[in-house]
């Protein structure tokens, strides 16, 4: 038995080691790993003699186990299924790392789902870990139908057999790892081989994205390329159509930004941990890889992929995903730039192309000749051009000596050669050339050297153009050009200045030059038609020859223009010898002399031999000593104005009929501007006075527009404004000159502006401090539109004051004459009257001695009358003292109180609080002021007079008031006026006298009063010093 | 002691005459300013009135050429007018405002002739 266990065991032993054999060899074998499995299991199962052995793999997506392979002993295939690894022995497998034993599944019941007896009733199990990494990635398992005691051994042999299979299955995985990226490698290879054939980049970039998007299994492929700061989609597969546009992006922005930016591949596993920054809306893709497209160091674009597949779905990109990317970019990045290239070198080609069909026709259509030749002058190309000008066509000249060139200027033109040898370029020549027919002809010529490309002369070329015609038009336009810039110059000059002198020395000295119109002497006639004279007026020319040699030789190299600008600015002067024989000229207009003609007839006179010609009398000739002239009318539209008489005295040069036409063709302009001249003078003249006047008139005139808006003023406005002239014009006119923000009523500017007519009227102004009459006057432009108004303002405040003033000194005058009258009259009799009357009394002893009394007291009584009277007229002189004016008014209360009681009336006294100290004669106020109590004590019967002294301003105030009669309104204005009295007795003085100290004291008096309703005068004295 | 009465009033002559005699004064009277100056040379007199108003020569001419003459002799200016702030009626040595009341006059006299004494 031992020997039969020995045998088994030796057996056993043996067919352990064959099955190791066995199974090392397949796992070593190149086979595939399911392959492997299969031989692996079919191996166990027959050797060990086992119902089944099979593998099964964990998927850790689905979390379950699958049988990968089993085999039966019977060498046949056993149904695959899957277990699920929440099975208790599988979970005991994986938490343990142990193998699981079952003698007997029934007894088991919990590993019922991994034998399954219900299909193959199979009753034992043995499930050994196949341990990678210290994990488990798949179970191997033997079973067996009936219930089996698995041994030590055997439990050993299949754990060592799983760890074969761990081995093959590493092997494997790396062998398809390996053939994987080889399987990359060649696509990507084809795939570089095939883009880089296609040189139309607009079909390769397609390409590119296409073909990337197949090898690496992705959802999408994205190809941008830089243009400038921003990163273009130029080519994309699967991106959704909507986004192409839209998802431009610039260097930084987003992932393939940043990629581009940084030159850095970018793997993404998962967009939703991506940072903010690489964001962009669009595309909801997982993961992504994105390497930059580059030739050199120089980044053209970005290849991004997004979305790796696997048969489970979206999976991450690895890191070999990316290096394979980065290949497969460098190879796109080569193929790309050689199809930029290509387009590049096919456009330029083109453009070559084209530059060389345009010159081609330019040349063939060129209506100059073209020619090129050899450094020796033989022709190699003749263009149309030439066959016209020069009348030879192309086969005649190739490969001749330039058969255009004449003669005469071959050896010209040999030097041309030479020179263009040395590389210079002959442009714009003018020379001649001969046709085929031996017609000379102008041309202008440019010759250059024709460069080989290390930059040799290795030919000429030549373009002609036939300038004969041209030539002709231009010495045409030269001869007219300089006719017209003289007479245009000559223009100018007569009207550049204005003052009259300057202007007609400018047009003799335009005359004489030899620039201008080249006479040897000029002189100027004008008419005075007050006298119905012609006066020589001005001269300019030499007064003898040698004083002509001089000034001739003095003018050479001077332009006509600079000697003008020398007479416009140096200063006048009418000496010269000939303005002064000129000026002796002077000539009846009544007479026929050839001057009175020219100047009647209107047309010019050239007189070739004085002598001989009647009309010329001898006196000219005597004076000018000229034997042939000219006179030229000065003609002003149809005035004559005058005439220029010019000759050729020292050159003795005939005076051509052309030149008198063109003087008088000029004259036309030159008596124009004369007027002008005059004109201005005479503007200016009249100007400059009206200015004066303007300025110097004292009241103020200024004018307005029609919007009140001041344009001009004169000094005086200035002056009594107070402000710079600047300051006025262009400000208002009523802010200016009344202070007010709109126009005001009471200027009669408002009328103007209302009735458009001029108004005149005294204003009262205290804006200005006073009274002005003012008169305003509408202005109206030639059309009679309204345009603004002149004012003209005139201050009376003084005048009228000097008006009040004389008045009342007239009225005071003439009661003075009157008073010394009346006293010299009445006082001395009334002296006599009451003199004697005042004896009679002493000596009378009866009764009469009364009546001699009445009359003394009468003649007393008038006598104080007169004395009132003269003391009115008599110019006082005022003393004036501190006062109390309260006192001053209380002592005249006493004082009156008597006479008022005698009335029955009441006087009321309202005193200021504390006392009025004033400056005042005393004497004189208590005069005015006791006249007025007196008055209003007369004009009131049984009522109240009220005196009240108050401050008002600068001004005491003492008021007297009476319920009395009151005053007329028409006699108002005359109650301060002397001998004015409604009353029966008195004098009519004591208001007057009242009004005159008041005056005196530079105080006012106010009355208001009503007929029947009482009077009120107010007293107004300065407080001075106060 | 005499006195020379200057004025073209009849009336007023007669009765400055009559009242200055009865107060014991030698009285000649001058109608004109011609006699007036005649008078002061021949009379001899001691005191003199002179009316500004005058019909040939003024009361302030008369008072020059009496001061003249005999600047020692005192006048007294008589007028109806108040000369007073006339600077020439300075030169006289009292100024009376005429009236029907000699009395002003009459103290003005004794006061001057008090003076002379």
């Amino acid at each position: 038995m031992a020997e039969a266990t020995e045998n088994r065991h030796d057996k056993e032993m043996s067919l352990r080691s064959e099955i190791l054999i066995k199974v090392a060899q397949i796992a070593s074998s190149t086979l595939e790993l399911r392959e492997i499995l299969d031989i692996i299991t079919q191996t166990v199962a027959n050797t060990l003699n086992m119902e089944r052995c099979s593998v099964c793999f964990i998927k850790p997506e689905g979390k379950i186990v699958c049988i990968e392979s089993s085999r039966g002993s019977g060498s046949k295939p056993v149904n695959v299924f899957c277990l699920k690894n929440d099975d208790d022995a599988v979970s005991t497998i994986f938490k343990d790392l142990k193998p699981v034993v079952v003698d007997d599944i029934r007894k088991e019941p919990r590993l019922k789902s991994i034998v399954n007896p219900e299909s193959n009733g199979l009753l034992s199990l043995l499930a050994v870990p196949i341990i990678r990494d210290n994990a488990v990635t798949g179970i191997l398992m033997v079973q067996k139908r009936e219930p089996y005691e698995y041994t030590r051994e055997e439990i050993d042999l299949i754990t060592i057999i799983s760890h074969h299979i761990c081995a093959a299955i590493y092997n494997a995985e790396l062998y398809r790892s390996v053939k994987t990226q080889l399987d990359e490698l060649k696509v990507i290879h084809e795939i570089g081989k095939a883009i880089t054939s296609i040189l139309n980049i607009d079909d390769l970039l397609p390409y590119i994205c296409k073909e990337v998007s197949k090898v690496f299994n992705v959802r999408g492929c994205v190809l941008r390329l830089l243009d400038g700061e921003s990163l273009q989609i130029k080519a994309s597969h699967g991106l959704p159509e909507q986004f192409k546009d839209e998802m431009d992006l610039c260097i930084g922005e987003g992932v393939s930004g940043n990629v581009a930016l940084t030159g850095e591949p970018m793997l993404i596993d998962d967009t939703k941990k991506m940072p903010e920054n690489l964001r962009v809306p669009g595309i909801d893709s997982t993961s992504v890889i994105c390497v930059p497209l580059t030739i050199g160091d120089h980044i053209i674009g970005t290849l991004g992929l997004y979305d790796k597949k696997d048969e489970w779905g979206v999976t991450t990109f690895t890191i070999d995903d990316l290096n394979s990317l980065m290949t497969f970019a460098s190879a796109s990045s080569i193929a790309i730039e050689n199809a930029r290239l290509y387009r590049a070198e096919l456009d330029r080609e083109k453009e070559v192309t084209q530059t060389k069909d345009y010159l081609k026709s330019l040349i063939d259509d060129s209506a100059d000749a073209i020619i090129t030749s050899n450094t020796d002058g033989i022709i190699i190309s003749w263009n149309k051009g030439a066959e016209n000008i020069y009348g030879y066509p192309e086969d005649e000249v190739m490969d001749r000596f330039l058969p255009m060139v004449p003669q005469f200027l071959v050896e010209e033109e040999k030097n041309f050669i030479e020179r263009i040898r040395n590389k210079e370029t002959l442009r714009n020549l003018e020379t001649i050339r001969q046709t085929k027919n031996g017609r000379l002809i102008e041309v202008s010529l440019t010759l250059s050297p024709i460069l080989d490309s290390s930059g040799n002369v290795m030919g000429i070329s030549g373009i002609s153009r036939d300038i004969s015609e041209k030539k002709l038009v231009e010495k045409e336009l030269i001869r007219k050009n300089q006719e017209l810039s003289r007479l245009f110059f000559i223009n100018s000059v007569v009207r550049s200045t204005l003052e009259l002198d300057k202007l007609l020395k400018m047009v003799l000295t335009v005359v004489t030059m030899g620039d201008g119109l080249g006479f040897n002497r000029a002189i100027l006639f004008l008419n005075d038609e007050a006298e119905n004279i012609l006066k020589g007026t001005m001269g300019v020319g030499p007064a003898s020859p040698e004083e002509a040699k001089d000034i001739w030789l003095a003018m050479e190299g001077k332009s006509l223009g600079a000697i003008i600008e020398e007479i416009e600015s140096s200063p006048f002067h009418l000496d010269s010898h000939l303005d002064k024989l000129s000026q002796c000229l002077s000539i009846n207009l009544g007479g026929d002399c050839i001057l009175c003609r020219c100047i009647k007839e209107k047309r010019p006179f050239n007189i070739q031999n004085a002598k001989n010609e009647p009309a010329v009398t001898p006196y000219l000739i005597q004076m000018l000593g000229a034997d042939a002239f000219g006179v030229v009318p000065l003609m002003s539209r149809d005035n004559v104005i005058g005439l220029i008489w010019v000759d050729n005295l020292f050159t003795g040069r005939p005076i051509k009929d052309e030149d008198l036409q063109f003087l008088m063709g000029f004259s036309s302009h030159i008596a124009s501007a004369i007027e002008n001249a005059r004109l201005f003078e005479n503007v200016t003249l009249a100007q400059s006075e009206l200015r004066n006047i303007f300025e110097s008139i004292s009241d103020m005139v200024y004018y307005t527009d029609n919007d009140s808006t001041i344009k001009r003023i004169n000094q005086a406005v200035v002056r009594k404004i107070g402000k710079p002239e600047k300051e006025i014009v262009g400000r208002k006119c009523y802010e200016i000159f009344h202070g007010k923000k709109e126009p005001w009523e009471k200027c009669p500017h408002s009328k103007v502006l209302n009735f458009k007519k001029p108004f005149v009227g005294e204003i009262e102004d205290p804006h200005l401090g006073g009274t002005f009459v003012v008169s305003n006057s509408p202005i109206f432009d030639s059309s009679g539109t309204f345009v603004g108004t002149v004012h003209i303002s005139r201050d009376i405040t003084e005048l009228r004051t000097l008006r009040e003033r004389v008045v009342h000194s007239e009225r005071m005058a003439a009661l003075g004459e009157l008073a010394a009258r009346v006293a010299h009259e009445i006082r001395n009799p009334l002296i006599s009257i009451g003199g004697f009357a005042r004896r009679l009394e002493k000596k009378l002893t009866d009764d009469t001695k009364e009546y001699a009394k009445i009359i003394v007291n009468e003649v007393t009584r008038l006598e104080n009358i007169l004395k009132e009277i003269l003391g009115f007229v008599k110019s006082s002189r005022i003393v004036k003292s501190s006062v109390d004016i309260n006192e001053m008014v209380s002592s005249i209360v006493t004082f009156i109180t008597p006479e008022i009681n005698q009335k029955q009336n009441r006087i009321v006294m309202e005193l200021f609080d504390s006392p009025i100290i004033s400056q005042i004669d005393a004497d004189k106020i208590n005069e005015a002021v006791f006249n007025i109590i007196s008055n209003a004590n007369q004009a009131t019967d049984q009522g109240n007079i009220t005196v009240r002294t108050r401050l008002e301003g600068n001004d005491a105030v003492i008021e007297i008031m009476d319920i009395g009669c009151g005053i007329k309104e028409e006699d108002l204005k005359n109650i301060f006026n002397p001998f004015f009295t409604t009353k029966t007795a008195g004098t009519g003085l004591g208001l007057a006298v009242t009004h005159k100290i008041i005056q005196e004291h530079n105080g006012k008096i106010k009355v208001e009063s009503a007929w029947g309703g009482g009077t009120a005068f107010r007293i107004y004295l300065p407080l001075e010093g106060r | 002691m005499k006195l020379l009465i200057v004025d073209d009033d009849l009336n007023i002559q007669r009765l400055y005459k009559e009242e200055l005699e009865e107060e014991g004064y030698d009285v000649v009277i001058a109608s004109t300013g011609k006699d007036a100056l005649e008078m002061f040379e021949k009379e001899n007199p001691d005191i003199v009135t002179l009316d500004i108003l005058m019909p040939d020569i003024d009361g302030i001419s008369l008072l020059r050429k009496m001061k003249e003459q005999r600047p020692d002799i005192p006048i007294i200016m008589s007028t109806a007018y108040d000369y007073r702030d006339d600077f020439a009626v300075w030169a006289s040595e009292a100024y009376i405002v005429k009236s029907s009341d000699l009395s002003e006059l009459k103290k003005t006299i004794e006061k001057l002739v008090s003076e002379q004494k």
